[in-house]
């Protein structure tokens, strides 16, 4: 008997292995057709009250789209307006929908309820812009304070050419400009977590060894210092003080100029270059069970790669860290904005003009639907003073996840410095010592000797079976350790 | 018929030349200044990109049988109807004085072009001439002919990674052309586009011949069906080479060809027994691979039925906050979000999204149409501390951000169809500028400011070298006729620049002003 329930479980193992699960078995892709003459390089999402989903473009347009939630033949795709500068970002707000545009942050009204929109009002147009294809200019939903965070591309990689070209500010509705942070690079994204703290993507390039996502505190500095040059004008003194930070020392790491620069704050989540993406962009999370059990994590697009990310963050001594693990790939085209619609809908769009994207597609709209099916996954990864703990989404084989030949690590940094991007630098091998299962059989705690401070620990889990004897979907699992724990 | 005796004295300076033995380089030359002379956003030449400006205006194609044949032209715009034989001199006149003899089907005239000297003007009489059908032009060059005889080519449409097999493609054009050069100019489209190229070789001397293919992306030759070169595959410009043992003889060489997207070229030469280097393929196509067109085009912006359309974008000759307008009425300004002024008007077609849709949009894209009239790029209202204080100046260097003093921009609302109304503000007087546009040949339009509050302020209504009162209005440099409806007197004076036309206006509660702005070429 005994012998038969073994060669039972076995089968039902091996039968199991036979039909690997896939992405489509939990996430349930709709491209959202477009006639044939609307060029939807999406660049930001947003849901009316009247239950139309509008998207901004590159182009300059902004579309409608009615009935986004339900079955692609029923939807239909409309101009909403016209002739609006390279819009990045758009958000409904008190009657208004709020477009972040390369010269200023606007809000825009159908007055006449016509479909079509009337008013364009100027919010605020206090940052400067020159004329360079570079000088994107990213929008926030607004923060509990009523500020939209708005993060200004540099002129180009390397410099500053005009007043606050490489700054975060904020924009309130009395169209007040507040300079915020200093350090902007290049940005691909920016939004607020379930808490109402900000957060934006800069991309690979000087004074960025990777992409990652960033937390943008209020006079903070983010690393690329070209955006020291305005530090004179009036209005950057009185809400940043009357000095700069001290200059980072180029060719050095983070952790050692984090001592010497008192502002600077590091990327909360690296997404490592070329291995989850290459251009980190925007961002949403699901606030809701609607959309599997990953309530509140990051869902971080990727534009280069066409996938998105789950990034799972905490606070340690002050300071947010945590990892990146892969969520999804196939998008259409080369994802830039993203919007979850609180039925469950994640809505993503993109555009590959410029940089080519996985995807294929010049431009495309893609909604994402969860069937219900909750795949098996590590659920969250948090630091611990020696190690990490991980909990899953399905109970685990005690066996297989209480191995520590089931699990490795490697870590490594990025240099830090004033030519473009870096290579790994200074890889480690961290040794897993011990796995334990906790009793639940949802959590595994990793002891770890050789945590490095300010590496990315990339953790494969590649012999963590569910109590079903399924591998884990993405086993790999990147986590920025700003800071170890204290005991 | 000598057609030197229509020369004018002022012409003769150009008769030394010979222009039926024009060689290959004026006509290349010829080319790049159609080009950069702005000739080609309006005259449509056969193979060319589209001359989308020249629809609106009507203006004359350059393509059949034109050089030496009879038109019906005007005596000045609109004047008395005359007949006029296409030769040098009335190419040259049309040039240097366009109202002269305008052709009767225009819509408008032609404004008059960037200048051009004589050396300039051979070059181009010797590249239109050339496109003339009937015409003979010289061995050797852009339009040369070439080697190959029984020359075929066929243009197929579609995106693919490496050559397909065409002889399962259905072709979009084929045609036969006496060029003798295979040329990826046979396509319209520069992305997306595969050509099948066939001509006979003749080969004087048996022996062995080199082919040198090169090509962005792939191409493959085929001599007497046999593969010599195959240069297969997406990739930047590639040269690769081969050779084949021929007999002396007709030999039939076949070039596939095609272009997915971005860099084009194509190029061909083969040398051997007798044959020191000899150009079988190039490509003159005006994108990709070498020259990109003086001002990109593609993506025309087109105002819909009775809706005025915008494009707020890098525009040529504003700052970087130029917002665009094109009235269905064929008149376009640029209002600048900067200056809070209207800083540029034009007629027929409005702009192109081409250079900032395509790629990453680096630059700024000039207006397409025709009849472009800068104004000063400052602000059009201000509070002067007297009629004599100078008017406030903005840096208006290409990349300059500098505002408007004392003004604040709103943003603006769309009135009946879709037609903006501007607003900024002065402090609390709220100022909304408004463009009513009038149809036409020559298309006008009344500005129409509205300032609500109080206080003392002045409309800049023109600033240029020379203004001069003309009845009861004002001529405005060559080209502008400006009619003031005024409470007050308006003010001429000198500026720093030249002559100001001030507007003055006592604003208490609501008060309009306007100035008919019409062009004014005699």
């Amino acid at each position: 008997m005994k012998k038969l329930t073994l060669l039972a479980a076995i089968m039902i193992g091996y039968s199991v292995q036979a039909a690997t699960p896939k992405q489509e078995d939990y996430y349930k892709f709709t491209r959202i057709p477009l006639p044939q003459d609307v060029v939807l390089e999406a660049g930001g999402i947003a849901m009316l009250p009247t239950g139309k989903l509008v998207v901004s473009t590159r182009r300059g347009d902004i579309y409608s789209v009615s009935n986004p939630l339900g079955k692609a033949q029923d939807m239909k795709v409309k101009l909403f307006a016209r002739g609006l500068h390279e819009p990045l970002g758009i958000h409904w707000n008190d009657g208004w929908l709020y477009a972040t545009q390369r010269c200023e942050v606007t809000r825009i009204k159908d007055e006449d309820g016509d479909g079509r929109a009337d008013i364009f009002e100027t919010v605020s147009d206090g940052w400067s812009i020159n004329g360079d294809y570079h000088e994107y200019a990213f929008g926030s939903q607004f923060d509990p304070d009523g500020n939209m965070w708005v993060v200004l591309c540099l002129t180009g990689s390397f410099s500053s050419n005009n007043p606050y070209r490489g700054w975060c500010v904020r924009v309130n509705k009395k169209g007040e400009m507040i300079p915020t942070a200093s350090g902007i690079r290049s940005p691909g994204g920016i939004g607020l977590n379930h808490l109402g703290d900000v957060f934006y993507s800069d991309n690979q390039g000087p004074w960025n060894g990777s992409s990652s996502l960033k937390h943008l505190k209020t006079g903070s500095f983010q690393s690329h210092p070209a955006s020291y040059r305005w530090w004179d004008l009036p209005l950057v003194k009185k809400h940043m003080g009357p000095k700069p930070p001290v200059t980072p020392n180029s060719k050095s790491r983070i952790p050692k100029e984090r001592e010497r620069v008192k502002e600077y704050v590091p990327p909360a989540c690296v997404l490592p270059h070329a291995k989850l993406g290459k251009s980190t962009s925007g961002f949403a999370f699901a606030n809701n069970e609607k959309f599997g059990p990953f309530k509140n994590q990051l869902l971080v697009s990727d534009q280069s790669l066409s996938n998105v990310s789950r990034v799972i963050l905490e606070k340690v001594n002050g300071v947010y860290q945590g990892a990146a693990i892969l969520f999804m790939t196939g998008f259409g085209s080369g994802n830039i904005p993203s919007y979850y619609d609180s039925s469950g809908a994640l809505f993503v769009g993109g555009s590959d003009r410029g940089w080519g994207a996985r995807g294929g597609k010049r431009f495309a709209l893609d909604r994402v639907n969860w069937t219900g099916k909750v795949p098996f996954e590590v659920h969250e990864m948090k630091a611990k003073h020696d190690g990490f703990e991980l909990t899953f989404t399905h109970e685990v084989d005690p066996k297989a996840a209480g191995d520590v030949s089931g699990y490795s690590m490697k870590a490594w940094t990025y240099i830090l410095q004033s030519s473009y991007g870096s290579p790994e630098v200074d890889h480690v091998t961290p040794k897993v010592v011990s796995a334990a299962v906790a009793k639940d059989k949802k959590s595994v705690r990793l002891k770890i000797d050789g945590l490095v401070k300010g590496h990315v620990h990339h953790l494969v889990s590649g012999g963590v079976r569910s109590k079903d004897g399924l591998p884990l979907l993405h086993p790999n699992a990147y986590y920025t350790l700003n800071e170890i724990p204290k005991k | 018929m000598n057609r030197q005796i229509f020369f004018t004295a002022a012409m003769a300076g150009l008769m030394t030349t010979n222009l039926l033995a024009a060689d290959a380089d004026l006509i290349a030359k010829g080319k790049e200044l159609f080009q950069s002379k702005i000739c080609a956003t309006c005259h449509q030449v056969s193979g060319g990109p589209p001359a989308l400006a020249g629809v609106a205006m009507k203006a004359p194609e350059f393509s059949g049988k034109f050089w030496d044949k009879e038109r019906v032209v005007t005596l000045g715009f609109g004047g008395k109807e005359a007949k006029a034989k296409f030769d040098e001199a009335y190419f040259i006149e049309s040039i240097r004085n366009p109202i002269a003899k305008v052709v009767k089907s225009a819509a408008a005239p032609m404004p008059p072009p960037p200048a051009v000297n004589d050396d300039e003007m051979k070059a181009l009489i010797a590249y239109v001439k050339s496109l003339s059908d009937g015409t003979t032009p010289a061995v050797g060059g852009i339009v040369a002919k070439g080697a190959l005889k029984k020359f075929r080519y066929r243009v197929y449409e579609g995106s693919w990674n490496k050559l397909p097999d065409f002889e399962k493609l259905k072709p979009v054009k084929t045609g036969e052309a006496d060029s003798g050069i295979a040329d990826t100019n046979f396509s319209k489209k520069r992305d997306n586009f595969g050509l099948v190229i066939e001509g006979e070789l003749e080969i004087k001397k048996k022996g062995k011949y080199t082919f040198n293919l090169g090509s962005d992306d792939g191409s493959r030759l085929l001599v007497n069906g046999m593969p010599v070169v195959v240069n297969d595959g997406i990739h930047g410009v590639v040269r690769k080479s081969g050779s084949a043992n021929l007999d002396a003889g007709v030999s039939l060489v076949r070039i596939e060809f095609f272009e997915k997207g971005g860099g084009e070229h194509l190029s061909l030469d083969m040398s051997g027994p007798g044959i020191k280097k000899l150009q079988l393929a190039r490509n003159t196509a005006p994108q990709g691979g070498g020259k990109k067109p003086a001002i990109a085009t593609g993506n025309p912006i087109i105002p819909e039925k009775n809706e005025a359309v915008m494009y707020r974008n890098f525009i040529q000759g504003a700052s970087p906050r130029g917002i665009g307008v094109g009235y269905p009425e064929k008149l376009n300004i640029c209002f600048d979000a900067n200056a809070l002024n209207i800083v540029m008007i034009w007629h027929g077609a409005f702009m192109d999204g081409a250079k900032h849709w395509n790629g990453r949009g680096q630059g700024f894209q000039p207006p397409s149409g025709h009849y472009l009239i800068s104004l000063k790029r400052t602000q059009a209202i201000a509070q002067l501390a007297d009629a004599k204080a100078p008017w406030p100046e903005l840096k208006t260097g290409n990349n300059d951000d500098d505002r408007a003093k004392g003004l604040r921009f709103r943003g603006y609302r769309l009135a009946e169809g879709r037609r903006p109304i501007f607003k900024y503000t002065a402090g609390g007087t709220v100022i909304e500028d408004y463009v009513i546009p009038e149809a036409g040949a020559l298309p006008s339009f009344t500005r129409q400011i509205t300032l609500t509050g109080s206080g003392k302020f002045y409309y800049l209504a023109a600033a240029d070298g020379s203004i001069e009162k003309q009845g009861d209005s004002w001529k405005v440099g060559d080209s502008l006729k400006i009619t003031l409806d005024a409470q007050e007197k308006p003010i001429l004076r000198d500026g720093a620049h030249g002559k100001e036309l001030l507007m003055p206006i006592e604003v208490k509660g609501k008060t309009t002003l306007r100035a008919k702005y019409e062009w004014d070429l005699n």
